[in-house]
């Protein structure tokens, strides 16, 4: 092997290391986000999490969403913390402080930069991904259901404890059917890993996972369509139902009514 | 095909002389009296009413909970389906259509209202329980033909006398004897099912004019075969799975023994019940439908018996066929050591439908099958409504919503938390299809629920283990019973309140045992 290729293969090994050390440093202990999804396809996303500990300065988190303009998303830190009033609030860091994505060995991170001094607590991460997905207004297909899927993995080396991933519609949007999910319910693990509710008055689904290790991922896929329904199903259900008392009547008019729509004399 | 002998036959012709009234052959003459042709009923006028009221009840009661808000934790689809099953419901019950076209009906709702997918409704007519359904037939129709049902059903009679009561519980010491023979609940239905359709046209019931000896008959092998199931750890898959989730949970063994000492007495007894209390409040039997509509009583019957002769070739072909589809299905956990591979009971009942039909070595030819394919349509509606209900999550949120409401905490009294929980594995059966499911979902909820109040989990889960296999309240809350309601011989309404019925002394019955029989067993505090 010639002294460059050593020098290269060193060089590789070296930042691999430095990598691991970076990312192993830090323990996060629960992990949520809430993905609240526009009609204009954007989202507005809240990360939520605790480390248990953190030897760098820096906290690298998996960045999952496919976003094409990465460099216009605009992130703010917060942590929770008493205010003015003495009550909890969200307190807001300085834009120096604020996340970036990085590219390591061509997997995207969350970087974020943190004081030594202020570990160990809550942050929350917001910022707004424009193309999350798309609402087509006119959805003539699949009963006017969108599909919607929805997958973290952990790109990360450290096991999170608890993940919970919230997944929530626009106004005026339901859940149609939720068709797959990982982890699954299954025989060994009946407990059902999502859940349906309701966030700020609108429909949302929660999908919970313990221990999610290094390339472990949770999935989600749904239907979900305009919660608008149809007024002429109304109209002619409800005509069909005045029809049938009228057309079969001879039911209870007539002693031995046959009730078949046709009375008797109809039928000489 | 005909096979009686000629001496057999100038024997019968002796016999209908002797008789005046009711032919014998007649009664015997399931040709007359076939399930594939739809009957035309009379009906009383409240009946008339229910009819002319069903449609615009159903349709307010689909457009009420189709349009309300989606309720928390209940998907849309979930919505539209219960929707649907209320409509349909309802027409079963009221009968204002008939029942399998409220079946079509449901298929067509549930795809255009976005309930369930196309290819999910309409695979449900490929299911193992409408093939199982169509193959009884075939075996039924093969037994009928041949007269070896006809004999079997002769023999009952002279030997358990000529009254109904007598022959009902014969029939229960049947299914009792057969259920830890034959795990498989539709096999044993199968197997019975041409027994019980000559047994009831000897007491005048056919599809075209049932009566309520045939009530009585049809639905207690109904809950015979479902309830006895109950009795033996092995009477089917999901009693094994609950057994598992309480040894993998709450860290318990139940061994086979167990569970038969603690649960066969109580399912005895609740047989018992049902047996003695069908006749006497529910289908009245009157004094004409008490005993054979055979002018002549016994004696012809023995007449006709011993007309019968000895077994002929085709009764001997006829049942070693059937004999052969029972061997596999008794001998279903032996099948890998035996063949490599295991048959599955549907697969067994084919084998035998195979060879029922073979030119020259079968029996039958295909015009002789009798199946009643609008009451399959029925069935694969019912079922589909069904599956639906499981599959949106929608009979799971009612379940848990019900929980949710009943609001149990660590200071309620330990035997009202085990009446709820008896109660709601009980009438759940009437919004879940499927056993395993209604197993997977509510056996850990109950383990946990146990585990939270302090409660050993056992005196909770083994109990309501108990109620796995009592599916008796519809004609879709099982397989035997799709197979059982598609003879035409009792009505929607009729199974729904005998069976919610026999569900609460269900209850009742467990919870005495809990104070009682249970507790000296060790299960309940």
């Amino acid at each position: 092997m010639k002294a460059e290729h050593k020098l290269f293969l060193l060089l590789i090994i070296l930042s691999s290391f430095l990598f691991c050390i970076s990312i192993f440093a830090q323990k996060p202990n629960t992990y949520s986000e809430k993905i609240m999804m526009n009609e204009n396809g954007s989202a507005n996303i809240v990360w939520k999490f605790t480390v248990e500990e953190n030897t760098s300065n820096e906290l690298l988190f998996p960045w999952n969403f496919s976003s094409k303009n990465l460099a216009d998303i605009k992130f703010s830190l917060y942590k929770v913390g008493k205010s003015k009033t003495n009550t909890d609030s969200l307190i807001q860091f300085s834009a120096a402080y604020n996340p970036s994505i990085v590219d390591r060995d061509g997997i995207k991170f969350i970087s974020l930069k943190i004081d030594q001094a202020e570990q160990s607590k809550s942050r929350l991460i917001k910022f707004t991904v424009k193309d999350f997905i798309e609402f087509p207004k006119d959805n003539n297909e699949e009963y006017g259901n969108y599909p919607v899927k929805y997958r973290y993995i952990n790109t990360s080396f450290p096991q999170i404890k608890r993940f919970e991933s919230t997944l929530v519609l626009p106004a005026g949007f339901v859940i149609v059917s939720v068709d797959e999910t990982i982890p699954k319910q299954t025989e060994d693990n009946p407990v059902s890993p999502f859940q349906l509710g309701v966030v700020d008055s609108k429909n949302s689904i929660t999908l919970k996972v313990q221990n999610m290790k290094l390339g472990e991922h949770a999935f989600l896929k749904l239907n979900v369509k305009r919660e608008a329904k149809s007024y002429l199903v109304l109209f002619a259900f409800g005509a069909a139902g005045l029809l049938y008392l009228f057309f079969f009547r001879d039911l209870v008019t007539q002693k031995n009514g046959n009730g078949n729509g046709i009375s008797d004399k109809t039928k000489n | 095909m005909s096979v009686n002998t000629a001496s057999g036959l100038a024997k019968q012709n002796d016999i209908q002389q002797e008789t005046n009234g009711e032919n014998i052959e007649d009664l015997l003459d399931l040709d007359k009296h076939k399930l594939s042709v739809i009957p035309q009923k009379k009906s009383t006028p409240s009946e008339r009413w229910m009819r002319y009221l069903g449609v615009p009840i159903a349709i307010a009661v689909f457009l009420y909970l189709y349009y309300m808000p989606a309720p928390t934790g209940l998907t849309a689809s979930g919505q539209t389906v219960i929707a649907a099953f209320c409509f349909a419901l309802i027409l079963w019950v009221t009968e204002s259509i008939p029942t399998h076209v409220t079946s079509l009906l449901l298929m067509v709702i549930l795809v255009f209202f976005n309930g369930w997918g196309m290819k999910n409704v309409l695979g449900v007519l490929g299911f193992d329980v409408i093939w199982l359904n169509v193959l009884a037939f075939i075996l039924s129709s093969l037994l009928v033909k041949t007269n070896i049902a006809k004999r079997i059903a002769l023999n009952l009679i002279v030997k358990f006398g000529n009254k109904a009561l007598p022959m009902l519980l014969a029939f229960l010491v049947l299914q009792l004897a057969l259920a830890p023979l034959i795990p498989a609940t539709a096999a044993r239905t199968v197997i019975t099912l041409p027994i019980m359709l000559i047994v009831a046209s000897i007491y005048g019931s056919t599809s075209d004019n049932p009566n309520n000896f045939g009530r009585n008959l049809f639905l207690q092998n109904l809950f015979g075969i479902n309830i006895f199931s109950s009795g033996f750890m092995t009477g089917s898959t999901a009693n094994i799975i609950a057994v598992s989730f309480i040894f993998s949970m709450a860290n318990t063994k139940v061994y086979y023994t167990d569970w038969m000492f603690a649960n066969l007495p109580v399912v005895i007894i609740a047989m018992l019940v049902a047996w003695y209390i069908g006749p006497k409040f529910f289908f009245k039997i009157k004094e004409k439908e008490s005993k054979p509509a055979v002018k002549g009583g016994i004696e012809v019957m023995k007449k006709q018996l011993d007309a019968m002769g000895k077994m002929t070739f085709n009764e001997k072909k006829g049942a070693a066929i059937f004999g052969i589809v029972i061997f596999l299905w008794v001998t279903d956990r032996f099948h890998q050591s035996m063949f490599g591979f295991q048959i599955d009971p549907v697969m067994a009942a084919m084998v035998g439908g195979i060879i029922t039909l073979l030119p020259k070595v079968g029996l039958l030819k295909w015009n002789e099958c009798d199946i009643p394919w609008h009451l399959m349509l029925f069935s694969a509606g019912a079922y589909a409504g069904g599956l639906a209900l499981n599959d949106t999550g929608a009979a799971k949120w009612a379940v848990q919503n019900l929980f949710t409401i009943i609001n149990l905490d660590k200071n309620i009294n330990f035997w009202i938390v085990y009446t709820v929980i008896i109660s709601v594995m009980m009438y759940s059966h009437l919004v879940f299809t499927s056993k395993t499911m209604r197993t997977i979902i509510l056996i850990p909820f109950t383990i946990a629920l146990a585990q939270e109040l302090g409660i050993n989990p056992l005196a909770l889960a083994l109990p309501a283990a108990f109620t796995i296999d009592w599916v008796i309240g519809l004609p879709i809350s099982a397989k035997p019973n799709v197979i059982l309601f598609t003879t035409g011989q009792y009505s929607v309404l009729d199974n729904l309140k005998y069976g919610f019925i026999m569900a609460t002394i269900g209850i009742i019955l467990l919870v005495v045992a809990g104070f009682t029989w249970f507790r000296i067993l060790g299960i309940t505090p």
